[in-house]
């Protein structure tokens, strides 16, 4: 019996009340779970204010069905979700920058605007702080100005107050249109969005803790300004907006008919306060990522980066190498490559990713796992994240063998589908790779536990158990895994060789 | 202020409150229960201030019912007590009671639904068929009281040799219902799983002092595999309706069985057969 709860307790007492007046009142729920009001905010806006046409974050087994040109239509078991909606949901919940690229009319700049209305900002301080990328918006005119009275005062610099715009400070900043933005302000913009910070006249004004919402109309980043490198860098992931169809125009007539629009019509319940984003971005944090899912997240990003024509150097085979000397990819990855351009995915892309998309990846991730409920980010979300957070990251090598082959010249029209697929391929190999890296890694693992007390034998013994390791590897075909692997026991090796060194000459 | 004023009110309060509100739900609502309970609290000459209090407490609750998602369409097909109260025990028995006691008793109803959405589905299906047998809302907390004793305590006798039959005919509530694997909950409910449709349409049956099924029980555990018992063979001796087992359950106080070739459910429970 020991299975059987008891449901019965008080089924009568709750929290409505009667009233001396009588009139029943209910006092409010206890303990509301802000992960609860998140997908709540998502399923509203989805049903209400953005038409979704399709959902394409999708998770568990799928079936496929095949017509006989070959085009493929996938219905999954598990929920799924709209890109376009939930990426800047993450967005704005972990504090980070996304630029919603799509055609005019496609509904970003209003995406963009019902995030900053359920972040608690209200709907006139959002319109007016919406910054509107022209060809002649200046630095004052996205930062602020000095006031003119100071500007005749002063005798310091220090005297003179600027009057800083307003939407430096908001929870959330809306950029339409940034690549119409000139080059001189696209780099006062960066310092905003990088650093978090701006300077004029000696003061600096600070951006706080916010999500940034960029529109453009061009996918490629082209616009009336070429934008700049560095401010590409910044923008953490990429939300495409969707077209329309037609089979929901009764909902545009609607719209029509009843003279209101989505914003107009948010419940408040599923605005959040200040304390509550703040709250929501801590609970996204401690959601946890296991060893499994990071290790084949750095198994398919470190390959991107290898190029194994590059450099004679062994260290310096990667794509940086080609780009400092002005080269690419496409013109070394040729015949001479002995690797094979079907399988490797170092062929695929004119670039690896730095450091900090591997963090937005992780960031992101989590984010996906606590929307969805889960507590620990699994292999599913990285897939379904990591195109988007390396849509503007990646280039790919058009002129790769890869592409030419039937069915992969599409890839290079849909950067999604393309990098989904390079991580596919990525986890089809990991478990190949896996056994090698849990080599690398025990090696790894036996110097991070500290070289204190570790006498000169040891040492020697453990530099002889990489060395074999190394040995081991390089008689097999150096992949961008293996070279990966490689130079990570070769600084392990020069640890211990540096460590033996000082050992010999201050305990001989 | 007018009840056309006071309904734009509330309908205006749930549409910036709630993500699921309803507009056609609340209409149908106010066209039929609402609507009946007005009538018949001046019906019963309970006017002025202290009826109006109550009937708005009651479009108020309906109100956030839908909001909540509570009440549902009838076309959803999902019973609970909150839409039994609602939709028919208020408007039908709340006009006998005092004024002062009317407010306790919406409380209570609101309270009771409330509490059995976060309790197991069999436990609202019992509670909505002891409710449906109300006479009036002054027996509803010795109801909660017996039915809750009922399911929680075990039962006093433990079944032996001498058992009553029961058939319970779960076509009736479900046509296209196929009996499959049985699985106790309770010591005296039991949940039926569809052989053909799987764990989407389970049907819960109660075992107590007057069997019956009590209509559909969502449950998340995989249906069991099927086992037979010995006990079945004896039974199947004494009773010429027990045919062919394909799946049955037992616990120390009751047994059941379902059948290769019928809708019917056979229940043992202690006792002797008259």
């Amino acid at each position: 019996m020991a299975d059987y709860r008891n449901p019965m307790l008080d089924l009568l007492s709750g929290r409505a009340k009667a009233g001396a007046d009588l009139k029943v009142h209910l006092s409010e729920r206890d303990g509301r779970s802000l992960h609860a009001k998140m997908r709540q905010a998502y399923w509203w806006i989805t049903n209400n204010a953005v038409i979704c046409p399709y959902y394409d974050i999708e998770f568990g087994q799928n079936t496929a069905l095949t017509n006989t040109a070959g085009d493929k239509l996938c219905l999954h078991e598990d929920m799924s979700y709209s890109s376009f909606v939930l990426l800047p949901m993450l967005t704005l919940f972990t504090c980070r920058r996304a630029l919603m690229v799509g055609g005019p009319g496609r509904g970003k700049t209003s995406s963009a605007v019902l995030m900053a209305l359920i972040s608690g900002m209200a709907k006139d301080t959002v319109r007016r702080s919406i910054l509107r990328g022209h060809p002649q918006l200046t630095i004052s005119d996205l930062l602020g100005a000095p006031l003119p009275g100071d500007m005749l005062k002063a005798e310091e610099m220090s005297e003179i107050k600027v009057s800083w715009r307003k939407w430096i400070s908001e929870r959330v900043k809306i950029v339409d249109e940034y690549n119409r933005i000139p080059t001189k302000t696209q780099s006062a913009l960066l310092s905003l969005m990088g650093d978090g910070y701006a300077e004029m006249y000696d003061q600096y004004v600070y951006a706080g803790k916010s999500s940034w919402f960029l529109t453009a109309n061009d996918d490629a980043g082209g616009g009336t300004f070429q934008v700049i490198e560095a401010l590409k860098d910044r923008i953490d992931v990429v939300v495409r907006a969707v077209p329309f169809n037609s089979a929901f125009i009764h909902a545009l007539l609607q719209r029509i008919e009843s003279d209101k629009n989505p914003e107009d019509l948010i419940p408040s319940e599923i605005i959040f306060d200040a304390a509550e984003l703040e709250a929501i971005g801590r609970e996204i944090l401690a959601v946890q990522m296991p060893r499994t899912a990071m290790d084949r997240l750095a198994f398919f990003l470190g390959q991107l980066d290898y190029c194994r024509m590059a450099s004679p150097q062994f260290e310096y085979k990667n794509k940086d190498t080609l780009k400092l000397a002005g080269g690419s990819v496409s013109r070394v990855c040729t015949e001479q490559c002995p690797l094979d351009k079907r399988r490797h995915l170092c062929t695929q892309t004119e670039n690896g990713v730095s450091a900090r998309a591997f963090q937005t990846c992780l960031h992101y991730a989590k984010a996906l796992a606590f929307f969805r409920g889960q507590s620990v980010v699994g292999t599913d979300d990285l897939r379904q994240i990591v195109p988007w957070v390396l849509h503007e990251k990646l280039v790919p090598n058009a002129r790769s063998a890869f592409f030419e082959a039937k069915g992969n010249e599409t890839l290079l029209q849909d950067r999604v589908a393309w990098i989904r697929n390079m991580f596919d391929m990525a986890m089809e190999q990991f478990p190949r790779h896996e056994p090698t890296r849990a080599k690398v890694t025990e090696l790894r693992n036996e110097l991070d536990a500290g070289l204190a007390g570790v006498n000169l034998k040891t040492a020697d013994a453990r530099m002889g158990k990489v060395s074999a390791l190394i040995s081991t590897l390089m008689k097999n075909e150096l992949s961008g895994p293996a070279w990966e692997d490689l130079i990570h026991l070769k600084s392990i090796y020069s640890r211990y060789r540096n460590y033996t060194e000082w050992l010999k000459k201050n305990h001989a | 202020m007018s009840n056309d004023t006071l309904l734009q009110q509330l309908e205006d309060e749930a549409r910036g409150r709630f993500v699921a509100w309803d507009a056609n739900l609340w209409r149908e609502l106010l066209a039929g229960p609402a609507t009946a309970l007005a009538r018949a609290l001046a019906e019963a000459g309970h006017t002025g201030e202290p009826a109006q209090a109550v009937f708005t407490s009651f479009l108020a609750l309906l109100r956030d019912g839908i909001g909540m998602g509570y009440l549902v369409p009838a076309s959803a097909g999902v019973q609970s007590f909150m839409g039994l109260a609602f939709s028919s025990l208020l408007p039908r028995l709340l006009p006998a009671l005092e004024p002062a006691r009317q407010a306790q008793a919406l409380a209570e109803c609101w309270n009771l639904g409330e509490n059995l959405a976060s309790q197991p589905a069999w436990m609202d299906r019992l509670i909505c068929a002891a409710a449906g047998k109300l006479s009036g809302l002054h027996e509803l907390e010795a109801m909660v009281q017996r039915v809750t004793r009922q399911v929680t305590t075990a039962p006093p006798e433990k079944l032996d040799r001498a058992w009553q039959p029961h058939m319970l005919n779960l076509g009736a509530v479900d046509a296209r219902f196929l009996p499959g694997a049985v699985m106790f909950v309770a010591p005296c409910v039991a949940v039926v799983f569809d052989r053909a449709r799987g764990n989407g349409a389970n049907l819960g049956v109660w075992l107590g002092d007057d069997p019956q099924v009590i209509g559909p029980v969502p449950v998340t555990d995989a249906p069991p595999d099927p086992r037979n018992d010995v006990i079945w063979t004896d039974a199947a001796k004494r009773d010429r309706r027990l045919t062919t087992c394909y799946a049955s359950a037992r616990n120390k106080w009751r047994a059941l069985c379902t059948l290769y070739s019928s809708q019917c459910v056979f229940a043992l429970v202690p006792g002797s057969a008259s």
